[in-house]
């Protein structure tokens, strides 16, 4: 038995893709979920072989979802339409289906499947590549404690390099979010935010000063009351970005 | 070096030809062409910034006579000043000085139509790749209008919508069908400047809503009232369906619980007003801008009424989200323009 989750805001949607599933009977849909939130809980829950999952959906769309899932299984994307969707799962070779979604199409996705299911999927730099979408550089979704929350880029004081994830500080206290550095850097708005140091990416709006704590070597401090050093180059992008 | 070798062209012409001293025909040539190189310089900097529009020919023939005359008579005066005691050539300058003008004009006439002629062509090349950019532009924006108005995201999730019904309801899929045709007719039908009756707009934004309702039956609930005296009224085709489109997006795609969205559409103060209710999640509007993007709708009342303020939106209590158009009515029903 290959056994999936639909994961997809509307119930017509879901009908179609379980109307084609009727010609693989090996196939078994163990839930429905209407919105990523659902989809998470199902994903931890029932650890399916596989996916059907939409983009677009309320609250968080289905990259966003995809970052919280540790071990995320093997995706099957639906979409009607998203330039930037399309143009990251091209670039990434994921398995996509647009709708309305042709029966040979799904057909032929899932012939491809179980040789998909034996290898790791490259979801990593897809959701690299997806995160370059306008609609994702505004926002950051993370979860603590078994708890989702969406922050607004503007909250974000600091990000920190922390081993292998991102210490994200903001108003409401830290965030971790298993990222690269390199990744917020790329994506977020150069302007706004700005590489400092090889371990930190600060908000602008949040720089309080910048003071010369010795020869040649920076400290910046931000208006929750920290200070963070700055290397040379950071220096350079910082007087930059201030235009000083 | 064209001109240097034009310069000693002149100065072999005078000392063969006209059998003057070595230093005579140095003098005359350097000077003369000298101030007529500096002459030319002067015409080619008046018509960089100055042509008139009319008379140009007569313009450029007056410019080419005054430096001309000046060039000729400051030449001979400096040259028969140097070579006082060379009889010969004073007389020569004395009587060579309308022949001298002359010429002078000649080249200084061709000087400055060459030049008239360069910033003509300059120009008109200009104005043609401007006259591209703008072509391109409207093109851009055309097409961007047209992408917005068939709203893709909206029209494949409808188109799947369809799909699915012909397999679970083939009957229930043909009505979509016929109400998503008449809803892109619509759709394609509206300009800013068209009009049109409040009873027509709201069989269009029916249509819309109840082509939603297919997609979300589950959830989308509808209370849409509109009181008997607006029938008649008129309203800008373009105004309203971006408004429940709005209201759609941040009330129904925004979340996974059943909603209610309310139209009503009244009467005051002789303004035609139309109020759109709508939950929100206010933690969502922090993350995706702010305005909810009515900034557009803002700026096409203002365009149309000089005024934005006929767009008023609030936040009321249980996160319900309230946007009121307000349409000013034409004395003349029966103009549609």
């Amino acid at each position: 038995m290959i056994r999936t989750i639909l994961i997809d805001d509307e119930p017509l949607a879901r009908d179609v893709v379980k109307h084609y599933l009727k010609n693989f009977p090996e196939v078994e849909v163990l839930a429905e979920c209407s919105d990523g939130f659902e989809g998470l809980k199902a994903i931890t829950q029932f650890k399916p072989d596989f996916i059907f999952l939409d983009i677009q959906m309320p609250k968080i769309n289905g990259f966003e979802m995809l970052e919280l899932v540790e071990n995320p299984p093997a995706v099957i994307f639906t979409t009607a339409f998203d330039e930037y969707a399309i143009k990251a799962f091209e670039v990434n070779a994921a398995d996509y289906l647009l709708k309305p979604i042709e029966q040979d199409r799904f057909d032929q996705a899932m012939r491809k499947l179980p040789a998909r299911l034996k290898q790791a999927e490259p979801t990593e730099e897809l959701l690299e590549s997806a995160g370059m979408s306008p609609s994702q550089q505004h926002r950051v979704v993370v979860k603590t404690n078994g708890v989702i929350k969406i922050i607004p880029v503007s909250d974000i004081h600091y990000f920190e390099a922390d081993d292998d994830h991102v210490k994200l500080s903001t108003t409401e206290g830290n965030f971790f979010k298993n990222k690269t550095m390199s990744f917020f850097e790329k994506t977020l708005d150069s302007e706004q935010f700005i590489r400092i140091h090889r371990s930190y990416l600060i908000n602008l709006a949040q720089v309080n000063k910048i003071e010369l704590k010795e020869k040649d070597s920076y400290i910046v401090l931000l208006k929750s009351d920290i200070w963070l050093p700055v290397s040379k180059t950071g220096y350079i992008k910082l007087k930059a970005a201030l235009g000083l | 070096m064209l001109f240097i070798a034009w310069i000693v062209a002149f100065v072999l012409l005078f000392y063969y030809t006209l059998n003057f001293n070595w230093y005579a025909s140095v003098a005359d040539s350097l000077i003369t062409n000298i101030l007529l190189a500096m002459s030319c310089l002067v015409v080619g900097t008046i018509l960089r910034f100055y042509q008139p529009k009319q008379e140009i020919v007569l313009f450029v023939i007056m410019l080419a006579v005054v430096l001309a005359t000046a060039v000729s008579f400051v030449s001979t005066y400096v040259l028969s000043t140097l070579f006082v005691r060379y009889l010969s050539y004073v007389s020569f300058l004395d009587v060579s000085m309308p022949f001298r003008t002359i010429v002078l004009f000649v080249f200084l006439a061709w000087c400055a139509f060459a030049n008239v002629l360069w910033y003509k062509l300059e120009e008109q090349s200009e104005t043609q790749e401007r006259l591209h950019t703008a072509q391109n532009l409207a093109k851009e924006a055309e097409l961007n209008k047209l992408r917005h108005q068939l709203q893709p995201h909206f029209l494949f999730n409808s188109l799947n919508s369809v799909y699915a019904l012909t397999i679970v309801n083939p009957k229930e899929a043909g009505t979509m069908i016929t109400k998503l045709a008449s809803f892109l007719r619509g759709t394609l039908k509206r300009d800013d400047e068209v009009w049109v009756s409040v009873e027509e707009e709201m069989e269009y934004i029916q249509l819309y809503l109840d082509i939603e309702k297919v997609r979300f039956s589950h959830r989308l609930n509808l209370d849409i009232r509109i009181d008997e005296d607006t029938l008649g009224l008129c309203l800008p085709g373009t105004l309203l369906q971006p408004i429940v489109e709005n209201a759609i997006k941040f009330g129904l795609y925004n979340t996974s619980a059943a909603i209610l969205i309310s139209v009503h559409v009244k009467v005051e103060h002789n303004l035609l007003q139309i109020s759109v209710k709508n939950p929100f999640d206010p933690e969502m509007k922090a993350t995706g801008g702010t305005g909810f993007g009515l900034t557009a709708i803002r700026r096409r009342l203002y365009l149309l009424f000089a005024d934005s303020s006929l767009l008023q939106t609030a936040a009321l209590e249980d996160n319900i989200y309230l946007t009121t158009l307000k349409i000013p009515q034409k004395y003349d029903q029966n103009d549609t323009h």
